[in-house]
């Protein structure tokens, strides 16, 4: 006989748990009980947010599942950004809140909150647990629905007399059908219009369209990362030589040193990359969402082209862009299907030569740090490097644009950064996660001023644990992308943008016994990134730039994405 | 605008009618009329009359990755 506490935890290391991420409280006193000497390791974040963050980037950095705790109430409610930020990246997390006794629920008892409630718009499914025999069924599904189809998190409620309840809960454990209908029993049970069919056929006629286009292009997203589909997408672009685009979250799933790839398509990609998809007449959608920050003005992307989507999520095909042919599949097993040789020399030239018209320029005037530049050199640093493994993680803003136009990744899982929901204070907490997970590679968190503020206390986190998290801080004392737009479309109307008044960083993250530097002038970046590089433990390397740099080029909302600013008019 | 029926079997779970209802609302449907009612101890049905075809698709895919969800089919 076990209590529930204590069966959450020998289940958890049964499901290959090793860390979980959390901060305690009232009503989860009992599971911290188990926790206590349970045999897992426990990383006590200093906000419920970064638990779930960091959460989000040891599964990202590794592909394992992620496990965030906290208490009910405003515990509950401060996880739910995160699960949110999970949802809309298909990210596979188990959260587990504490609640007030089954007894006290609907009762207004003391920080009790409808976290079930609050729960459906961010998770891909979430448990109340009402009964302690229900508890081992809850916690099996809870890990197969996480990870199975499109992944995403998955949220139990746990009552604190639920926690407290002594079973044998291994007798309990019936293999219940709960959720267990697969997606295709559910889809033959649709209307033959909405089913999507997938047979040989189907694959026939994807190899046909793409034998017959001229000018295919490969639009790729981060459901190739996620599916694990990454050596067979390289494969594929090998045998057919097709052009390729990423998506933000795509970064890392294509070869960088094929001549072919573009990089970032989009509202921030490259003038290469968009133009190419404005121009393409297949399109073949790989792992994507069609999102609105990819392809601007709906209508108007690559509109010469015919579309084939590839999706695991049903849902997404269709949900935004009609293709000419859905094939709702793991990209993993439809891509090596795919494979032939086509002759599409003249286009592949097209696009070598658009590349060289636009290439990026770093030729920046005055002594000021242009990090477009400095980001550059340290994406050349770290790929020089062979002997350590490095994974990048962002904030949002500038700085993470400018992250993903000018750095390169080479690797899967080696960009982490909030990409759908665009969460402010992802950054700090993705790299401590993410240390956890990969002790021996180096973890470097690029931050603006805006973001860096808003889970600083993460800092905290990083010196109990000794984490030696580099943080690059890209500081133009303004929020920056907010201040560029203001700039642009709100006639430079700068309305609460101003943070000038930023706290001194560098005696902030001495505080947390991190050592740092601040630099001002390009004669000053190599050394500095050299310092950051070479560092034993953490290191803060504060970058101060232009508060009126901007990022280019910019897809105007709304605009087509041929239709790029690439300075203020 | 044309409405359409929907028949659904859901696990009848703490918040399994609330995550559907909410799917509806957040992908843009507006129902029209709406039966529910238990089956068995496990499991509950659900009839919609919603409006707008258009979404009908949508809908459908929406609801049917939903977990709760045993069967959906269109009844128009």
């Amino acid at each position: 006989m076990t209590t529930g506490a204590q069966w959450i935890v020998q289940s958890l290391k049964q499901y290959g748990v090793t860390t979980v991420f959390g901060y305690p409280g009232g009503q989860i006193m009992p599971l911290y009980d188990a926790l206590y000497d349970g045999g897992l390791e426990h990383i006590l974040c200093r906000h419920e947010q970064g638990a779930a963050m960091a959460a989000i980037g040891y599964t990202r950095s590794t592909g394992k599942t992620g496990v965030c705790i906290a208490t009910s109430g405003p515990g509950a409610t401060n996880l739910l950004t995160g699960l949110a930020d999970a949802f809309i990246d298909s990210v596979p997390i188990i959260a587990i809140t504490g609640q007030v006794p089954t007894t006290l629920i609907g009762t207004d008892a003391f920080q009790e909150v409808d976290t079930l409630g609050m729960s459906f718009a961010c998770t891909k499914h979430s448990f109340l647990v009402t009964d302690p025999k229900s508890l081992p069924d809850i916690l099996e599904q809870a890990f197969i629905i996480a990870n199975s189809g499109r992944p995403g998190p998955v949220l139990i409620d746990v009552p604190k007399d639920i926690q407290l309840a002594r079973e044998d809960y291994q007798q309990c454990l019936s293999r219940s059908t709960y959720c267990s209908t697969s997606q295709n029993q559910k889809s033959n049970q649709l209307t033959p219009s909405s089913a999507i069919l997938q047979t040989i056929q189907t694959i026939q006629i994807a190899k046909t369209m793409i034998q017959q286009a001229h000018k295919p292009i490969l639009y790729i997203g981060g459901g190739v990362i996620m599916g694990d589909a990454v050596s067979e997408l390289r494969d594929f672009v090998c045998h057919t030589g097709i052009p390729s685009v990423a998506t933000l979250k795509g970064l890392g799933a294509l070869n960088i040193d094929d001549p072919f790839y573009l990089g970032m398509v989009g509202m921030h990609g490259f003038k290469s990359a968009n133009l190419a998809v404005q121009d393409c007449d297949l399109l073949i959608a790989i792992g994507v969402r069609f999102d609105d920050r990819v392809t601007g003005n709906l209508n108007e992307f690559a509109r010469h082209a015919k579309v084939i989507h590839i999706d695991i999520d049903s849902a997404e095909i269709g949900k935004l862009k009609q293709a000419h042919l859905n094939i709702q599949a793991d990209a993993k097993a439809v891509l090596p299907m795919l494979e032939q040789n086509i002759n599409i020399d003249e286009w592949r030239q097209f696009v070598l030569a658009l590349k060289a018209q636009y290439p990026v320029r770093y030729d920046h005037p005055g002594e000021g740090i242009y990090a477009p530049l400095l980001l550059k050199q340290l994406s050349d640093k770290i790929l020089a490097n062979k002997k350590v493994a490095t994974v990048v993680t962002t904030d949002v803003g500038q700085h993470q644009m400018w992250a993903a136009q000018h750095m390169l990744f080479d690797k899967p899982n080696m960009f982490i950064s909030s990409s759908g929901l665009g969460t402010m204070g992802f950054g700090l907490p993705a790299a401590v996660g993410t240390q956890v997970a990969r002790p021996n590679d180096c973890v470097i968190c690029i931050s603006g001023d805006g973001s860096f503020m808003m889970n600083i206390q993460e800092l905290t986190t990083i010196k109990r644990k000794k984490l030696p998290v580099k943080i690059v801080l890209i500081d133009n004392a303004r929020l920056g992308m907010v201040r560029q737009w203001q700039q642009l479309f709100f006639n430079e109307r700068y309305s609460e943008t101003d943070l000038s008044d930023n706290p001194d960083f560098l005696v902030l993250a001495s505080a947390f016994d991190i050592p740092g530097i601040m630099i001002t002038q390009k004669k000053q970046v190599l050394p500095a990134l050299e310092q950051l590089l070479s560092s034993e433990g953490p290191f803060l390397l504060h970058v101060k730039i232009d508060a009126m740099d901007n990022v280019w080029p910019l897809v105007p909302p709304g605009a087509a994405n041929h239709n790029m600013l690439e300075s203020v008019k | 605008m044309e409405h359409y029926q929907l028949a659904i079997t859901a696990y009848d779970r703490p918040g399994s009618l609330e995550r559907i209802l909410r799917v509806i609302r957040h992908r843009g449907g507006k129902i029209l009329t709406m039966n529910m009612q238990t089956i068995s101890a496990e499991q509950l049905t659900l009839s919609f009359n919603l409006a707008d075809r258009n979404l009908k698709s949508q809908m459908i895919n929406q609801l049917t990755k939903l977990a709760d969800i045993v069967a959906i089919s269109d009844e128009s």
